[in-house]
């Protein structure tokens, strides 16, 4: 799902700046023929060079022949000047020519990045393509990573306030298991959860937990034996405790599991999970869209439903948490794109509108709503993920190693 | 790049109405009725003829022949149209079993070959439904059979000659298997030149054979057109079914395809398949909210032409051992983690037949549409498993969702006309 992951140590020491998200307009190099090209640009590289007088002399497709000239493997990227985004990128073998179809727009800047391995990167002259109007379009310079730290930091703290509230919340919890007290344990448990939610996490799927987080609140779905899977643990074995069971026995041993799990993600434990990297931040900026994503996928199709009927209440949830990175990334965004928060802001309130008008306690199942009202619900965060998911696209961090 | 994507869709959306409402005025013009020369009442007249919009509607795919070592419809090109029906069998005992499968191959032989169904007379109901005309159109139709494990519980005495690796199909890491969608004794994967005579013939089987068995999931799929040109596309938009073994060669074939002697597999099962079918969902919503960067990167191919990314053409083959650290291909791309292309990993390769489906919409407002996954292979376990077991948690997981299917083993060919699906299988 990410870009960055995805990327080995050269790839992001020959970009110039970040490449989650890339370029938004179709790929340049998909073009099959290379007749369509209008002709073939030779780029050298060799030890210590990077592209020499290399020229971008109009807008339009271009066919590179890479050449080369070392006895070392490396990659070759070509990059939008300003914000460091790769447009495409190319492994090359020693002493050998590789082919580069590239798109080079009407008033943008160009470069390459060169790596060889073994050798610092070394990067191209600019090269700017004039624009009709003989204007050149400047490119949104990306966030730098010390800029982006400081949300960065407040957001944990953010965590690490809910982790501490949310083992008060599992320890009362078991209490209420232990005494015998359903009713008590289930509010204890929705308490519990949806304090779980508000830090931005679902099942792991794009979370920073990874299995752990898929432990603490994974489905059983994908488990051998489902719900008899001794896989199928946290939140939502308790709420299949609870509700579908009424096993208060079970919901006790099952607490003391997550609490332990939950105790692992100490405020330490997050901070190493979640290091100041490239690949963290851009992770961390995808949040701004797939908690509600997620959302949408589990609560909304009631996949995630054991008997507490709190998929509503899980997306008013997941709404509080989109609302604090908005809140952490509000400057970065308003700089890029004006009116983004403005309208986040209003479409998630929209959203929370759409909850409430379900009924009491939002506290119907999904399934169990008109069909109306389902679909406003839908629509409102349709809207609202339509707005929110090009953020993390907006907000390029710069690598500036 | 600070598009504002509300306010270009909007502007997006009024300036289609537009052009529609243009073109529906044009449209109207076109197919005005004539009403010159006829003095009724232009209320009380009839529009013209609503004919095939096709350029060519007699155009139909030609006969794939029936008989032969292997069944049709698993090196055949895949048809544009299919319909996938996995059916619980009630026969009583072996032999209504074996009746079945009989009739089974009755059924399938004439659909296949085209003809003139039987007139039985006025007073009983027509022998064919009719919906493809008076003369059914062979139509490029192919019946796949394939059998479930559960076939070979003890309802039939085939526990002994269940081919060695049949077996449930297992919930992999991020499956959402639904078990009215799983399984079942016996798959039909039916395909054809066209919609109408796929489903022509699952309601012809159906009906000749609903007292001993009944569907217990269906779903239809299709194969796009090519967009523009070469392999068509999935429902992420990207190219599917570039890559696949080159099992026409009998050596490839021999190998990667068809159980022969001497692999441990039972004399009847020479020339099946394994045959692996799973409903994967697909979250397009979420995917179409995704750069095409990333999207390219998930894939590990381009979408607009297919080739993979360190390549210029669809039918490039990517260079991993030229790109060790995944500087442009990553790592962790499906088709790389797939097929990574090593010596080690070529005995692991599959062969894919697969189809796009489209079904309605989800409860949260969602396009219900998703691939048809299908594929074919010698060995299930050297084979589908290693290839799943290595997709386990790519990238491309949070955008798609198996649901359902299984795993089945499609029959050997039925050889002659005297011969019939799993004749092997059932008689002693
Ligand atoms: C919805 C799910 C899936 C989608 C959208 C998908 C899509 C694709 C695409 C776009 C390609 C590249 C084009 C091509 O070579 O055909 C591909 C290749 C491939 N896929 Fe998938 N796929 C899916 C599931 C699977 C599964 C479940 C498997 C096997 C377990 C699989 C195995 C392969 C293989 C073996 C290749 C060829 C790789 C090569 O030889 O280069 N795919 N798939």
């Amino acid at each position: 799902m990410l870009a960055l992951t995805a990327l080995s140590a050269v790839a992001s020491a020959v970009a110039t700046g970040s490449t989650a998200g890339g370029p938004r307009r179709p790929s340049p190099a998909t073009d099959a023929t290379a007749s369509n090209h209008a002709s073939v640009e030779p780029i050298a590289v060799g030890q210590g060079t990077c592209a020499p007088g290399w020229r971008a002399p109009s807008a339009g497709r271009y066919l590179f022949a890479i050449a080369n000239h070392s006895s070392r493997w490396g990659a070759i990227s070509l990059f939008q000047w300003g914000s460091g985004v790769v447009v495409e990128r190319v492994a090359l073998r020693p002493g050998g020519v590789t082919r580069l179809a590239a798109q080079l727009e009407a008033g943008g800047a160009y470069g390459w990045g060169c790596l060889l391995l073994g050798l610092p990167r070394s990067v191209s002259a600019e090269a700017q393509v004039p624009s009709p109007q003989g204007q050149f379009v400047p490119a949104v310079a990306p966030v730098s990573a010390a800029q982006i730290a400081g949300p960065l930091l407040r957001y944990r703290r953010y965590v690490d306030g809910l982790l501490a509230l949310q083992q008060h919340e599992l320890t009362t919890l078991h209490e209420q298991a232990t005494a015998g007290d359903l009713a008590g344990a289930e509010s204890a448990w929705l308490a519990a959860h949806l304090t779980w939610l508000k830090i931005g996490q679902d099942d792991g799927a794009y979370g920073a937990f990874g299995e752990l987080g898929r432990r603490i609140d994974g489905t059983a779905a994908g488990l051998v034996g489902g719900t008899r899977s001794r896989d199928f643990t946290g939140f939502h074995k308790l709420e299949f405790d609870l509700w579908t069971r009424h096993d208060l026995r079970a919901a006790a041993g099952d607490t003391t599991r997550l609490l332990a799990m939950t105790r692992s993600l100490s405020p330490q434990a997050v901070a190493a999970d979640l290091p100041l990297t490239l690949t963290s931040m851009a992770n961390w900026l995808l949040r701004c869209h797939e908690i509600l994503e997620d959302a949408l996928r589990d609560s909304l199709s009631a996949n995630d439903d054991y008997g507490s009927n709190s998929d509503l209440a899980s997306l008013a949830a997941d709404v509080a948490a989109t609302r604090e990175m908005l809140r952490l990334l509000a400057p970065f965004i308003t700089a890029r794109v004006p009116h983004l928060v403005a309208t986040a802001e209003r479409e998630l309130s929209a959203l929370i509108d759409a909850i409430n008008g379900t009924g009491p306690d939002r506290g119907a199942g999904i399934a169990s709503l008109s069909v109306s009202q389902r679909e406003r619900v839908d629509a409102a965060s349709d809207a609202a993920l339509a707005t929110l998911a090009p953020v993390s696209d907006e907000i390029q961090v710069a690598n500036t190693s | 790049m600070s598009i504002n994507r509300r306010r270009f869709l909007t502007q997006a959306g009024l300036s289609a109405i537009t052009a529609t409402t243009a073109g529906s005025r044009l449209l109207d013009g076109g197919n005005a009725p004539a009403a010159a020369g006829n003095d009724r009442d232009p209320l009380g007249t009839d529009g013209p003829l609503d004919l095939e919009t096709l350029a060519d509607p007699a155009a139909r795919l030609a006969p794939v022949p029936f008989h032969g070592p292997w069944q049709a419809g698993i090196l055949t090109r895949p048809q544009p149209a299919a319909c996938f029906a996995s059916f619980d069998v009630f026969a009583g005992n072996r032999a209504e079993l074996v009746d079945l499968l009989r009739s089974l191959t009755g059924v399938a032989r004439f659909l296949t070959g085209g003809g003139t169904p039987e007139n039985l007379g006025p007073t009983a109901p027509p022998s064919d439904s009719g919906t493809l005309g008076p003369i059914v159109p062979a139509d490029g139709l192919t019946v796949t059979v394939s059998v479930g494990s559960t076939l070979f519980d003890g309802r039939y005495g085939l526990a002994s000659r269940k081919p060695r690796h049949l077996k449930t199909m297992p919930s992999f890491p991020n499956d959402n298997l639904d078990p009215a969608q799983t399984g079942g004794d016996l798959l039909l994967q039916i395909c054809a030149g066209s919609a109408d005579t796929a489903i022509h013939a699952l309601r012809e089987i159906a009906r000749q054979t609903s007292g001993v068995m009944q569907i217990r999931w269906r779903l239809d799929g299709f194969v796009a057109p090519a967009r523009p040109s070469g392999v068509p596309r999935n429902h992420l938009a990207f190219k599917d079914g570039i890559a696949n073994p080159n099992v026409n060669d009998p050596v490839v074939g021999n190998h990667l395809l068809w159980v022969t002697n001497g692999i441990g597999e039972p004399d009847w099962a020479v020339g099946g398949s394994y045959h692996v079918c799973r409903i994967i969902k697909m979250f397009i919503e979420f995917w179409d909210r995704v750069s095409l960067t990333e999207q390219q990167q998930m894939i590990g191919r381009y979408r607009d032409s297919g080739a993979p990314l360190d390549g210029q053409l669809e039918s490039d083959i990517p260079d991993f051992r030229a790109d060790p650290h995944g500087a442009v291909i990553p790592l962790n791309a499906h088709i790389r983690l797939a097929n990574p292309r090593t010596s080690e990993t070529d005995p692991s390769r599959i062969f894919r037949r697969g189809y796009n489906y489209d079904r309605g919409v989800d409860l949260n407002g969602n396009l219900d549409m998703g691939l048809i996954f299908n594929a074919f292979q010698q060995n299930l376990k050297r084979q589908f498993e290693a290839t799943q077991r290595r997709l386990i948690g790519e990238p491309m997981v949070d955008y798609v969702s198996p649901v359902g299917g299984g795993y089945f083993f499609a029959l050997p060919g039925v050889q002659t006309t005297q011969d019939w699906y799993a004749r092997g299988l059932l008689e002693d």
